[in-house]
């Protein structure tokens, strides 16, 4: 049973992915994932209906026909959503990371089921909470988008223990997306991110960062409790608050170049932004440069 | 340590407020959630640890600056072994000669504690302890410490010149005889006479004990006559009040304490304030207010309108004397009245502006001012006495004047003593020799319950010759130790005040410079 006032938010979350998906599709009608987790079968002849990108140009000339490479799949490429939400990603306003978080993942499963490729989502902090493997169905949209919205933070993050458990499931190549504010021992993240992409993923990290955080402002003596560790840090002065603001920016800049440098595509939005532009920016970025 | 205002000592806990305020503000500072704080952990402990000191420094530095400046306040100083428990002033005209010195250590202490006391302080206070006193020397200040159990720390402010001193004076056929006696040769001194505004000196050769010397004196006609002899060495100081005291010096002594003039006065009158004395009574005021208190009177009579008249037959000595020395501004008409009252045969005249005042005159207080003879080796004031002897036997005046008998003073008096009742009858006189106890100013004897009020007549030779040897002033100090002024330093306790102060900026200095600099 789905009270009602939970289909109408559905629908509202919905809409507000479709609207976000299908402004990008005119554009572009390919899937951008396309081709990523599809295995290379067999070649067979071409007809006017394939794209010219699967033409297998070196067979084609030693046997003066047009071959197409097959591949096992060739309907769906599966996209993994992998989803942080733990305690640091209930932060924000006016609105919390995991909130801005849910609607990133929630853009994501649509537009992938509209290009029929098979969305799946993996939300985890410090083990992983809720898993929906990969489909592209009607039904996974709609269980993805109810569990989005029922979603609540809680626990540590643990990125290396979920990552690897992940990397090990996952026998397939596929896209994985990893949303996160990345707020932890950055080392952990970037070896969890590692063991994906050494299994050949397309890994695609979206960190997610409050305004609040990255413009920190000092407004007299304050305590600041880490929400996920039992940690404290105490600012008097203005001067403490400064260095504060800038070690945190160094800190999130140099997971930025660690992720750069890995070859991984990295975005990072900021709650209060406008989600729509900054999705379609990101689209279109991802189109021109992918990897 | 001592301290002069140990209340500040109480308040020192203080000093602890900003350690409280520390922790007040740690204790309640906001608490915020911030998603990870694991970004500082590489740096903090260096940074914390910095901190840290940084903050106890400050902290430390703040508490010491209050601490130091609550010790500042409370005006420490290191006790000496001696220490005066309190310190007495003689502020009699002779040693004020020493003003400055005086003043100088008396300021010193003055920093540290507040038991100064003057000399009346001796008459009037059982304080026990060690007792410093600062003096020249006279008599009545020995005699005072006599009485006293104390220990008593005697300061005199002159060294050299304690060995050559006047001994005796004599005015016969218009020659002065004076005898000078000197613990040594003094081979350029100067014999300083005094007589009004007028002075002239004698140049002398002092030779080693009694000297005796004559000199001729044509003016008969003077108000007092001052003697002193100086070594020509200090000369050059100019001091008009230099006052010589020999070791075996006689001290003259006429009338004592004029400290209690105007309250002698009055209480003696049946006043206790200035203000209840009627004004149909004439206040005349005889002779030469040459000392602060008996200006003191002069002034509170002017300042109260009381009928007053300045009896001065001398202008210039007003002048001189009055205005530049004293600086004493007096209304015009002081003057005026000075200039226009006489006594002729017995009577009294007054004219002033074409008034008569010898109405005025039936109901008058004469009130004579006499020198201080502390400083003033010999005192004549032969027409005083004369316009005194008309004023007793012809006009009658009621005359409380300005005696101050002191206790144990004996008082020898060639001349004539009365009694009167206050019916102003005469009850008895002719007496050669009296002697006064517990006797003060005002006194009077009770007789069949009438009041006989003190009167007294003089020669013109001598008022009264005291004599003091050298044997009993020891005698009189043989319980008390005497140094030099200077000496005094080697118990003046050391201050710490200004010590304090410095660490209490240093501090806060300090405080500035960590803020800035860590």
């Amino acid at each position: 049973m789905i009270e009602e006032g939970l289909i109408s938010k559905l629908k509202r979350f919905e809409f507000k992915a479709k609207k976000i998906v299908e402004g990008f599709l005119l554009g572009l009608h390919p899937s951008p994932f396309h081709g990523y987790s599809s295995e290379f079968k067999e070649h067979r002849e071409y007809s006017p209906l394939d794209e010219i990108k699967y033409i297998d140009w070196k067979l084609s000339g030693r046997r003066e026909k047009i071959f197409v490479k097959k591949f096992e799949e060739e309907t769906n490429t599966k996209v993994y959503i992998l989803l942080d939400a733990s305690n640091s990603m209930d932060y924000g306003k006016p609105l919390k990371k995991i909130e801005f978080a849910k609607d990133v993942c929630a853009i994501f499963s649509y537009l992938s089921f509209l290009q029929r490729d098979a969305p799946g989502l993996y939300v985890f902090s410090d083990d992983l909470k809720e898993f929906f493997p990969p489909r592209a169905t009607k039904k996974q949209i709609n269980i993805i988008f109810k569990t989005l919205l029922n979603l609540k933070t809680e626990g540590k993050t643990e990125p290396l223990k979920i990552f690897k458990g992940l990397s090990e499931i996952i026998k397939r190549r596929g896209v994985i997306i990893i949303v996160s504010d990345f707020l932890k021992k950055k080392e952990e993240f970037l070896k969890g991110i590692r063991y994906f992409k050494a299994k050949k993923h397309l890994v695609i990290v979206f960190q997610i960062l409050s305004r609040d955080e990255i413009d920190f402002k000092w407004k007299g003596g304050i305590t600041l409790k880490d929400m996920e560790y039992e940690m404290e840090h105490k600012i008097y002065e203005r001067d403490e608050a400064n260095y504060f603001k800038r070690e945190f920016l160094n800190y999130i800049k140099e997971f930025e170049n660690e992720v750069l440098k890995s070859k991984i595509f990295f975005t990072r939005f900021i709650t209060d932004e406008d989600i729509e532009k900054n999705f379609l920016n990101f689209l279109f970025r991802y189109k021109k440069h992918g990897f | 340590m001592v301290f002069k205002n140990p209340i500040f000592l109480y308040l020192i806990p203080l000093s602890l407020i900003p350690l409280l305020l520390h922790l007040f503000f740690i204790k309640f500072l906001k608490t915020l959630p911030f998603p990870y704080l694991g970004f500082l952990e590489r740096k903090e402990d260096i940074r914390r640890k910095r901190r840290k000191i940084k903050e106890i420094l400050i902290l430390l530095s703040r508490i010491l600056f209050l601490f130091f400046l609550l010790l500042f306040f409370s005006s420490p100083f290191l006790k000496r072994k001696i220490f005066p428990d309190i310190l007495v002033k003689d502020i009699s005209e002779s040693t004020l000669l020493y003003k400055d010195l005086i003043e100088e250590k008396f300021n010193k202490f003055s920093k540290i504690t507040d038991k100064v006391f003057y000399e009346n302080f001796l008459e009037t206070s059982n304080k026990k302890g060690n007792i410093f006193v600062i003096t020249d020397g006279d008599k009545n200040f020995f005699k005072k410490i006599k009485e006293s159990e104390e220990n008593f720390f005697i300061f005199i402010p002159y060294e050299k010149r304690d060995d050559i001193g006047i001994y005796e004076v004599k005015i016969e056929d218009e020659k002065i005889f004076v005898k000078i006696y000197s613990t040594k040769e003094v081979n350029d001194a100067s014999l300083k006479v005094i007589f009004d505004e007028n002075s002239f000196s004698f140049p002398l050769k002092i030779h080693e004990g009694l000297n005796e010397y004559f000199f001729p004196l044509k003016i008969k006609d003077f108000e007092f006559l001052k003697l002193q002899v100086l070594p020509l060495d200090f000369l050059q100081e100019n001091n008009f009040y230099f006052f010589s005291k020999p070791k075996f010096k006689k001290l003259y002594k006429i009338f004592g304490n004029p400290s209690k003039y105007l309250e002698n006065l009055l209480s003696t009158l049946g006043y206790k304030k200035i203000d209840e004395i009627s004004d149909s009574v004439l206040f005349i005021f005889y002779g030469i207010p040459n000392e602060r208190e008996s200006i003191q009177v002069l002034l509170n009579f002017i300042n109260y309108e009381k009928p007053c008249i300045l009896f001065i037959n001398r202008e210039g000595f007003f002048k001189t004397f009055l205005k530049r020395d004293l600086n004493l501004k007096i209304d015009d008409e002081i003057v005026y009245f000075s200039k226009v009252f006489d006594i002729k045969e017995g009577k009294g005249i007054l004219n002033y502006k074409g008034v008569n005042y010898v109405s005025l005159f039936k109901n008058a207080v004469l009130f004579g001012f006499l020198p201080e003879p502390s400083y003033t080796e010999i005192v004549y004031s032969p027409s005083f006495l004369k316009i005194f002897k008309i004023g007793i036997e012809k006009l009658k005046f009621n005359l409380p004047y300005s005696l101050n008998f002191k206790k144990d003073t004996f008082i020898y008096i060639d001349g004539e003593y009365r009694i009167y009742d206050s019916g102003k009858n005469l009850i008895s006189k002719g007496f050669d020799k009296i002697s006064f106890k517990n006797l003060n100013y005002g006194s009077y004897f009770l007789k069949n319950n009438k009041k006989f009020y003190l009167n007294l007549n003089f020669s013109k030779e001598e008022f009264l010759i005291e004599k003091i040897e050298e044997k009993e002033i020891k005698d009189l100090l043989k319980n008390s130790k005497i140094y030099s002024l200077n000496e005094i330093e080697k118990f003046l306790p050391i201050s710490l005040r200004n010590f304090f102060l410095f660490l209490s900026l240093l501090f806060i200095l300090m405080e500035i410079l960590f803020i800035i600099l860590l």
